[in-house]
């Protein structure tokens, strides 16, 4: 220390001498660990110092000194320079020579190049940081021996054991630190980069594999529950290529979806993230992501080859078995072999025997015994295990027992040992495929005797045959069972097959197209004659009544009424076509009467008939013929107008159409025909007397004349094609249009009517009956001619109900001669700028179309703003400025009180129809009494709890009556903004809920009154009691606010004692159903004379129009 | 009026204002507004009953009564598109954030929402039960909110048109909605005299915030930081809530507002001034803090219905019910 201190010149005070005396025990305690570093350092020292030159070693001394001196300052402050440095130890320093010099000794020399290598003193500094090792304080009295003063440890000194952080003791100590904030990571983290449209490489899979399923789960099945997650692009179940059963595989691959605004890869994601694990019927499916289907096929195969590998171990066990039985029964007077003959399993297989679970180092010749064997090695016919099947079929012929087979080649075993020579003989040498098989003979085996006894021979295959026996006696009922589930199995394999794949196929050959083109080949004289329209206005009743049909004709072809109505009559064969149909049908005769099941289900539900069908089959086949037919007139028409009047360039095209139409239409009338004819004969089966006409119409040649109806119908109007550019169109959209009208029209037209002659198809052996159509009386066959001049038709009948916009306007003018009377017509109306009139045309019919949601063309209807539209004379609601709407308007478009009224006028309606719609008055959950039963019993308790308590009563502070409210809720109402509505049934006299509110006094309920009418609330909610008290819920309260007045109220007020004190309860006045609001008399004093009565909204037929 | 806040050493409180006004030294004094007419856009044949400008500030849009929408260059004033398609007058209309969808609500119940690109409609939204009197976008350009005469507010999801909620917000004609700054919070006002403030959440009301004579409020906005609202009622008043504590802090009057709902606007270009039409066929313009009234425009022949204030220029449209709109300047 330079500065001179309180010790410099108080040496000898006691605090002083105590400083002293810890620094010199301190000093103490270091040095001796010190003082033995020192000697070893000092020890080389002095070795070097010796190996060096004496005159350093004054130096070496000074420099081993001051080192000494230099460590820890009071090392040896007593000792000199001159003292000798290996006895540099500080015990021998005195207390007192402390005294004489506290400090260092000032200069520090050290010489840098007498600075021993060895030594690494560190250099003289400031101590700066120490720790307490003995704290005097703190452990008094305990090591007395440390004595009284606090001994410190500096600069870490002394510390011999590598220090760790202790932090790092802590599990998780920077994690507080780190929360929310960022993490310094010390791997490297992966990117992952969101697949997008820069994305190189095959995107994110959009298929997915399904595994786990039950060979018994359909398609629909799986579609059902997989349809959920996206648009399914494909789903193929994978089924066995040799059975045809299904293998539980599937793979589904999902498409981008716009509805859905679902990608497919993000449906496939979704569909393994839920679909994984899920259950569908008993199993437990697995599904994962399956890119390009390459998982699905190693599974399949995999699947495929562990069936295939069961199969060949069967067969081969079985075929082992067969043998040995084989073996038994070729052996000498073996009776027990005849009889396990019988018992014996028919199926057996070669190649069970050669798939017997053989150890890796297994030798063949080991086994051989000392039967007869023939050995070809490996060398020549290679293969192993394959190879022995082959092998076996070839040498099957000498007796041959088994074939073991091991690395080195094959052992033929033979039963005999001519059996082996023969082979020897004849075979050696033979091709086997590719190879020769080289065989060396063994005739004794592997014992090396020449033969063997037969008497042992026979013992040995007895031996072995009975062996098989037992074991085969054993799985007899096993074999049993087998045999008969294999022969059940085949025949319901053959139904299904008969089911599945020839329904299917009949289904398909009796397409009407195929059929007709079949039955072309069969008869190209197809003679046809004109026939008589029907046109007047008949309304056919089943037709009518049954719009839907019209719909479902609509359809491609539901044809299976029609395969019904064929089947049973199989002695009615008027066609060879039908014929056909009916012999493959026979065939499939077993299965017939369940499809007939699947029909007549199908067909009731459907006619809502009882019957079987039948006697709604006609007019559905009617019907469904019908629309078609209904097309091919309307195609007619279009074909038959006189193109004498239109364009040339449109002439062409419908010169072209008729006579690609009339084609069609022979075809499709011709297989209409067969329909009908065979739909006919049901009808004639029903005996319904009504259908006697026999109507025969065939479409002419002369059919692109004009064919127009005679009579205009009234509202059943073809709409006319429009020749104009946008024919197809028309025609296409005017299809769902237009359907109902013309199938009215064809209905009467001629539905039946375009039938083959009979005598065209061979039927003139059938009895006529068969063949007579019959059709409703009323109809009758349309007329087909020219206009006269005195029976002028117009070519064109326009559709009065097409409003005459631009659309309309376009559909209506068709040649010049109408645009110029268009013109005429509009010469009065004033002209506007419309800019260009092509943008003005499609602008238009945008936002028509627009506003009639989506459909653009001919309307019938004008675009209007449908439900309540109460026009603005400036134009606009907020042009209008503001005006009060009156409460019965506001009934007509809010939409809850038109819920309300449409409620109310179907109660009156019911009541009026004498349907009295009791209201449901199920019993609520639990009965009243049981509710009485549970309060008593539960106030009982509470008192009891009291009373224990006894002195903390107030806690449990119990509102009783909350226990008897039922469930009510509060929502919009209709009387007034929000009102209270019953959850359940509630029955009559049953409280419902308490009017909880603040209660008051009288004065401070008119003072409240007042201000709130003040502040606005225009409401009240003050609740007399009684002459003194109010209950006030406006600010503070129970739902039971919200019920509204009204003055046929379904709910009253009364006023009980519960526990000494008035409550307000709502009880009901009479069965109150679900969902209906409850109201009661608010008995406001009648107001007479006042100004501001307040009108009453209650809307009921009782109401007295206000309050108060 | 006193305004106990008003302290004219002090520094003014801070301002409804997207930037902050330096607060510890006194600001400066902001010169008077000094806007002038600069164009007349003519072009409507009936009442013109909204205009607003794009967010991005290059367009101006104007809906009618007879049932279109212009649009029109917030710089030169010329007219680019006409929107048609409504088959009634259009009560309110909206931009959306990108400046690429306009929104308009019309008599015909109909919501629709039109493509400014291509002047095409994209949507027809429909479920109200009566005419669509206000309509508002959120921030992020996501969902629609529309007021209507059935006293309903529905909340309308713009990307596939589906009507996300309806809430039965009053028990009149809902007059005026609006987004908040981070589209989290819907305030909404009707002839009740009612304003609501609704989480877009949930759909829950918040605060209702009504003042004494229920006098029918006819526009609402929240300003610019969201903090505070400005609603105008058809007491000739126009008002500054701060809806947390559920107070009024200023009232403007001097204007004349008893029957049309007129839109009122934060003007924040240039100091802060609110502004909105008056039946008398004026443009107010009033500063926030000291309620006076910094300038009256005159040029309308009817009563003014709307103005709107251009995003970054002091710029701003007004239209009334003479058919016209016009644009005003200030150039100083």
């Amino acid at each position: 220390m330079s500065r001179a201190g309180y010790a410099d010149f108080f040496p000898t005070a006691p605090s002083v001498l105590a400083r002293k005396a810890k620094d010199e025990r301190l000093a103490r305690w270091k040095s001796t660990q010190q003082a033995k570093q020192l000697q070893q350092t000092i020890d080389e020292d002095h070795q070097s110092i010796h190996a060096k030159d004496a005159p350093s070693s004054e130096t070496a001394t000074s420099t081993s000194t001051v080192a000494s001196n230099a460590s820890y300052t009071t090392l040896t402050p007593a000792t000199s320079n001159s003292s000798p440095p290996a006895h540099a130890s500080p015990d021998k320093q005195s207390e007192p020579e402390h005294n004489a010099k506290p400090e260092v000794p000032a200069p520090v020399l050290l010489t840098p190049k007498a600075t021993p290598p060895a030594v690494s003193t560190p250099p003289a500094r400031k101590r700066r940081n120490c720790r307490i090792t003995f704290d005097p304080v703190l452990e008094k009295d305990k090591i007395p021996e440390l004595g009284k003063y606090p001994i410190y440890r500096w600069d870490g000194e002394g510390i011999t054991t590598p220090i760790e952080d202790p932090r790092k003791q802590i599990p998780d100590y920077g994690a507080a630190a780190k929360n929310g904030k960022k993490q310094q990571r010390d791997v490297l983290g992966r990117v992952q980069w969101a697949w997008d449209a820069n994305y190189i490489g095959p995107g994110p899979p959009s298929q997915i594999l399904i595994t786990g399923l039950s060979p018994l789960t359909m398609e629909p099945e799986i579609s059902m529950h997989f349809r959920t997650f996206g648009e399914i692009k494909s789903l193929t179940m994978k089924y066995d290529p040799a059975t045809g059963g299904s293998l539980g595989v599937c793979s589904i691959l999902y498409r981008d979806s716009k509805s859905l605004r679902l990608l497919g890869h993000q449906a496939a994601k979704e569909a393994v993230a839920r679909g994984n694990g899920l259950n569908i019927g008993m199993q437990r499916i697995r599904v994962t992501l399956d890119r390009d289907g390459l998982k699905c096929a190693k599974v399949v195969e995999g699947i495929l080859h562990a069936k295939q590998r069961k199969e060949d171990e069967e067969a081969r066990k079985r075929e082992e078995e067969r043998l040995s039985k084989e073996r038994a029964s070729r052996s000498y007077g073996s009776s027990d072999m005849n009889g396990m003959r019988r018992d014996r399993s028919p199926i057996r297989d070669h190649d069970s025997r050669f798939s017997k679970p053989r150890p890796a180092n297994y030798v063949a010749y080991n086994e051989l015994g000392s039967r007869p064997a023939v050995f070809i090695s490996a060398r020549n016919v290679p293969g192993g295990e394959k190879m022995v099947r082959h092998m076996y079929g070839r040498l099957r012929n000498f007796g041959l027992d088994e074939i073991l087979t091991d690395i080195c080649g094959f052992f033929v075993v033979f039963n005999d040992l001519h059996g082996m020579e023969r082979c020897y003989n004849l075979c050696n040498g033979d091709h086997l495929f590719s190879h020769r098989m080289w065989m060396k003979p063994y005739p004794t085996g592997n014992t090396g005797k020449k033969t063997i006894s037969q008497s042992q021979r026979r013992a040995r295959s007895r031996s072995r045959s009975r062996s098989p026996q037992r074991s085969r006696q054993k799985l007899n009922p096993v074999t049993l069972a087998t045999t008969s589930i294999i022969r059940e199995l085949k025949v319901t394999v053959l139904k299904d097959i008969r089911k599945r794949v020839a329904d299917a196929e009949i289904y398909d050959l009796l397409d009407p197209v195929v059929l007709a083109k079949r039955r072309k080949l069969d008869t190209p004289t197809v003679t046809i004659s004109p026939a008589k329209p029907a046109m007047d206005t008949i309304d056919d009743p089943t037709t009518e009544t049954k719009p839907i049909y019209a719909n479902l004709a609509a359809l491609p072809r539901f044809k299976r009424r029609v395969r019904k109505a064929e089947t049973p009559l199989s002695d009615a064969s008027p066609m060879p076509g039908s014929h056909r149909r009916k012999s493959s049908i026979d065939d499939a005769r077993p299965l017939m009467h369940r499809l007939n099941q699947y029909d007549a289900d199908a067909s009731d539900d459907d006619s809502g008939i009882g019957s079987r069908g039948m006697s709604t089959e006609p007019g559905d086949d009617e019907v469904s013929i019908s629309t078609e037919q209904r097309l091919k007139k309307r195609k007619r028409n279009m074909g038959g107008r006189t193109p004498s009047r239109l364009k040339g360039s449109v002439l062409s095209d419908e010169e072209g159409e008729p006579v690609d139409i009339n084609k069609e239409m022979e075809d499709f009338i011709a297989d209409s025909d067969e329909e009908m004819q065979v739909s006919r004969k049901r009808p004639k089966k029903s005996k319904k007397p009504k259908r006697a006409e026999e109507i025969i119409f065939t479409p002419s040649a002369s059919e692109d004349e004009t064919v127009e109806p005679d009579v205009k119908r009234k509202g059943e109007v073809v709409p006319d094609e429009d020749e104009h550019i946008d024919m197809s169109m028309d025609v296409d959209e005017e299809i769902p249009d237009v359907m109902e009208a013309i199938l009215q029209e064809e209905k009467k037209a001629g539905r039946d009517a375009e039938l083959l002659t009979p005598t065209d198809v061979d039927l003139d052996n059938e009895p006529s009956a068969s063949v007579t159509l019959r059709l409703p009386e009323k109809t009758e066959l349309p007329e087909w001619a020219l206009s006269t001049p005195e029976h002028q038709q117009p070519t064109i009948y326009d559709d009065p109900t097409i409003i005459l916009d631009l659309d309309g306007l376009q559909d209506l003018v068709k040649d010049d001669e109408d645009f110029d009377f268009l013109r005429a017509a509009l010469a009065s109306a004033q002209k506007g700028d419309i800019g260009n009139p092509h943008a003005f045309a499609c602008r238009i019919k945008e936002i028509k179309a627009a506003n009639m949601e989506g459909e653009p063309g001919l309307i019938r209807k004008k675009p209007k703003i449908e439900g309540f539209y109460r026009p603005n004379p400036t134009g606009c609601a907020r042009t209008e400025g503001y005006r009060r709407i009156p409460e019965a308007e506001k009934s007509m478009y809010l939409p809850h009180r038109l819920a309300v009224a449409a409620k109310r006028a179907d109660m009156a309606k019911n009541k009026d129809s004498n349907h009295a719609a009791p209201i449901n008055t199920t019993k609520p959950v639990s009965s009243s009494r049981s509710n009485r039963v549970n309060n008593r019993r539960l106030v009982a308790e509470l008192n009891n709890q009291k009373q224990i308590l006894s002195g903390d009563a107030d806690i449990v502070r119990f509102n009783q009556l909350k226990k008897r409210k039922k469930p009510v809720k509060f929502a919009r109402s209709a009387i007034h903004n929000w009102g209270l509505y019953a959850m359940e049934n509630i029955a009559a006299n049953d409280m419902i809920i308490e009017y909880v509110g603040e209660k008051v006094r009288q004065q401070v309920a008119d003072l409240r009154e007042r201000k709130y009418l003040k502040s606005g609330i225009g409401s009240s909610y003050l609740f007399r009691i009684d002459e003194n008290t109010v209950i006030d819920a406006t600010k503070h309260g129970g739902i039971a606010r919200f019920i509204n007045h009204s003055c046929t109220p379904n709910c009253t007020a009364k006023i009980i004692k519960v526990e000494g004190s008035k409550r307000i309860v709502i009880y009901a006045l009479r069965d109150i159903a679900e969902n209906e609001e409850l109201t009661y008399d608010y008995k406001f004093e009648r107001e007479l004379d006042s100004e501001e009565r307040i009108p009453c909204l209650c809307g009921s037929s009782g109401c007295k129009g206000f309050l108060n | 009026m006193e305004d106990p806040t008003q302290n004219p050493t002090a520094p003014p409180p801070p301002a409804p204002d997207n930037r902050n006004t330096p607060a510890p030294s006194s600001p400066p004094p902001l010169r008077r507004p000094e806007y002038s007419l600069r164009y007349t856009l003519k072009g409507h044949d009936a009442g013109v009953s909204s205009v607003k400008f794009s967010p991005d500030g290059k367009w101006l849009a104007s809906s009618s009564a007879d049932k279109t929408i212009k649009i029109w260059d917030a710089e030169t004033g010329q007219h680019e598109a006409t929107l048609e398609g409504h088959m009634a007058g259009i009560s309110d209309i909206d931009w959306s954030p990108d400046s690429r969808t306009i929104v308009s609500g019309s008599d015909d119940k109909t919501v629709r929402l039109w493509d400014t690109a291509t002047a095409k409609l994209i949507r027809i939204l429909r479920g109200h039960h009566n005419a669509v009197y206000s309509v508002s976008f959120s921030p992020r350009g996501t969902i629609l909110a529309t007021g209507s005469y059935d006293e309903a507010l529905r909340l309308w999801d713009v990307r596939t048109g589906n009507c996300m909620k309806t809430l039965p917000a009053h028990s009149d004609p809902v007059s005026g909605v609006h987004f908040n700054r981070d589209g989290t919070m819907i305030v909404s006002c009707s002839h009740d005299g009612l304003i609501r403030i609704w989480d877009v959440a949930t759909g829950q009301c918040l605060r209702t915030l009504v003042e004494e004579d229920h006098a029918p409020v006819t526009a609402v906005k929240f300003s610019p930081n969201g903090k505070y609202l400005l609603a105008g009622t058809l007491d000739s008043c126009v008002r500054l809530w701060d809806y947390h504590r559920g107070k009024c802090l200023k009232t403007y009057m001097g204007h004349e507002n008893v029957k049309y709902s007129i839109f009122s606007d934060w003007l924040v270009t240039r100091g802060s001034y609110v502004v909105a039409g008056s039946e008398d066929s004026d443009i107010y313009l009033w500063d926030v803090q000291t309620k006076e009234v910094a300038q009256i425009l005159i040029g309308h022949d009817n009563v003014v219905l709307g103005v709107s204030a251009h995003p970054t220029k002091d710029v701003i449209a007004s239209c009334g019910l003479d058919k016209m709109v016009k644009i005003w300047i200030d150039d100083s």
